[in-house]
């Protein structure tokens, strides 16, 4: 048994009991933790610092190896992030990467994907409006990039070849993990991508989103499925009805 | 497991109420009339039996509507939208609203599962729209958590669409601290101070 301390991003927190709560938190050094934290919901109702999902948080804990829940005795807030909550894409959004967290139910831990959700977090709180689908989705595909999940885009994913930059329009496939010749692609399912659509995709896979990103839903759409295929997730992303929603009157605005 | 201990657990379910809290209650009950207990047990099972969803806004009931919808003297023109039950008693403790509820049993949370259909919206908006223009503003109550803000800026959005002026509790309430929490008079405050959203 050991007790440790380490910074990390509140996920989810649940009630347990009436005096407990199961949080989970993403920290660098064990990926997604699942915590048992007693009293933490009485430090709530005490109003001293509430803590809120997206919060950075600095925890300590003891560990027990082959246990399923570790023990919190201490969580302090080290930065809110409550401002995700004053729109719906911001809130959606982090919602999304967040499920993607909670898909893979990460084991082991990994600072630079720690590194990622923080500042994807971050964006997402503080960058104009018109900046946020691009950082949602660019922010998306960097960490299933992290979690070992990069699409193909260079060469077809079905026979090898080089795929030519300037190629009309080549079919993406989320099952076999990115883009196919044209001679492969007749007959897979899947959207197909024009020379723009993948250059964008290649940006947002860099963590350079375009500016004046085009088709935001389509990337979405591309995305969700992409992850679905493999994250496998137990139910579909409950947040992808959202971003939708709130992309929908962003652009009605 | 004994009759005792399971009384016992029962108890100790509750909120406040740690195992032994549980364990005074269960032995009081046995020091006391047993008819003490039957009474309790008797409240309890009509309690669970008899208290219903309004059929307007969600509010707890012993009939089809509740009390608040069928008094006469309430403003129609204004409803406040909170997540549960528990906060509508909280701000009629306040004495200072006099407008009607919307209950929306609970608020968006994706990491949850609970999306837009999962909660009381669609009521929401049929209230607005077939009211003849009768609701003409809606007071956003939801807490003041990442979730609450986030339900409130959905239900702002298409009230907005409805032709409704949509209001926010003014930010008297510490951040974090559930509705429930807050005492009558800072959530009078928060009343008299809303803000247009
Ligand atoms: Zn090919
Ligand atoms: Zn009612």
């Amino acid at each position: 048994m050991s007790t440790v301390q380490e910074e990390g991003i509140l996920l989810r927190s649940h009630p347990y009991s009436e005096s407990s709560r199961v949080v989970r938190i993403l920290t660098p050094e064990r990926g997604v933790l699942p915590l048992m934290a007693r009293g933490l919901r009485r430090r709530v109702e005490k109003g001293e610092g509430g803590v809120d999902t997206f919060d950075q948080v600095r925890i300590v804990y003891t560990f027990r190896s082959g246990r399923d829940l570790q023990t919190l005795t201490e969580l302090d807030v080290v930065r809110s992030r409550q401002g995700l909550g004053r729109d719906l894409v911001r809130f959606a959004g982090a919602s999304l990467l967040a499920e993607f967290l909670l898909a893979h139910a990460l084991e082991e831990g990994s600072p630079a994907l720690s590194q990622e959700m923080e500042g994807a977090l971050d964006l997402l709180l503080d960058r104009p409006l018109e900046q946020v689908p691009g950082v949602l989705l660019s922010a998306g595909w960097r960490l299933l990039v992290h979690l070992g999940f990069a699409p193909e885009l260079g060469r077809c994913v079905r026979c090898g070849a080089e795929l030519d930059e300037e190629a009309p329009l080549l079919r993406f496939s989320a099952g076999q993990g990115g883009l196919l010749c044209q001679g492969c692609g007749g007959d897979s399912a899947g959207s197909r991508l024009g020379p723009g659509a993948r250059n964008d995709l290649r940006s947002l896979l860099a963590g350079r989103p375009p500016e004046g990103l085009r088709g935001a839903l389509v990337h979405l759409a591309l995305l969700e499925v992409f992850a679905l295929n493999h994250l496998a997730p137990n139910r579909p992303f409950q947040s992808v009805a959202l971003v939708r929603a709130g992309l929908g009157s962003t652009v009605a605005r | 497991m004994s009759l005792i201990d399971e009384v016992t657990r029962e108890f100790s379910r509750l909120p406040g109420i740690g195992p032994r809290t549980a364990r005074r209650l269960v032995h009081h009950l046995l020091r006391s009339s047993p008819e003490e207990g039957r009474r309790l047990a008797r409240a309890l099972d009509s309690l669970v039996d008899r208290i219903r969803p309004c059929r307007i806004c969600g509010n707890h009931t012993e009939e089809e509507t509740c009390a608040v919808c069928l008094d006469p003297k309430r403003d129609r023109s204004t409803v406040c939208v909170v997540e549960s039950a528990f906060e509508v008693e909280s701000v009629e403790r306040t004495g200072q609203f006099q407008g009607l509820y919307h209950v929306l049993g609970g608020r968006l949370s994706p990491l949850d599962g609970v999306g837009p259909e999962d909660l009381r919206i669609e009521e929401l908006l049929r209230r607005a729209r077939d009211g003849d223009g009768e609701v003409r503003e809606a007071i956003l109550a939801t807490n003041p958590s990442v979730e609450g803000e986030a339900t409130a800026v959905y239900l702002e959005t298409i009230l907005r669409a409805e032709g409704v002026r949509v209001t926010r509790l003014a930010r008297g309430i510490p951040v974090g601290s559930d509705l429930e929490y807050v005492d009558g008079s800072t959530l009078a405050q928060a009343l008299a101070g809303r803000r247009e959203m």
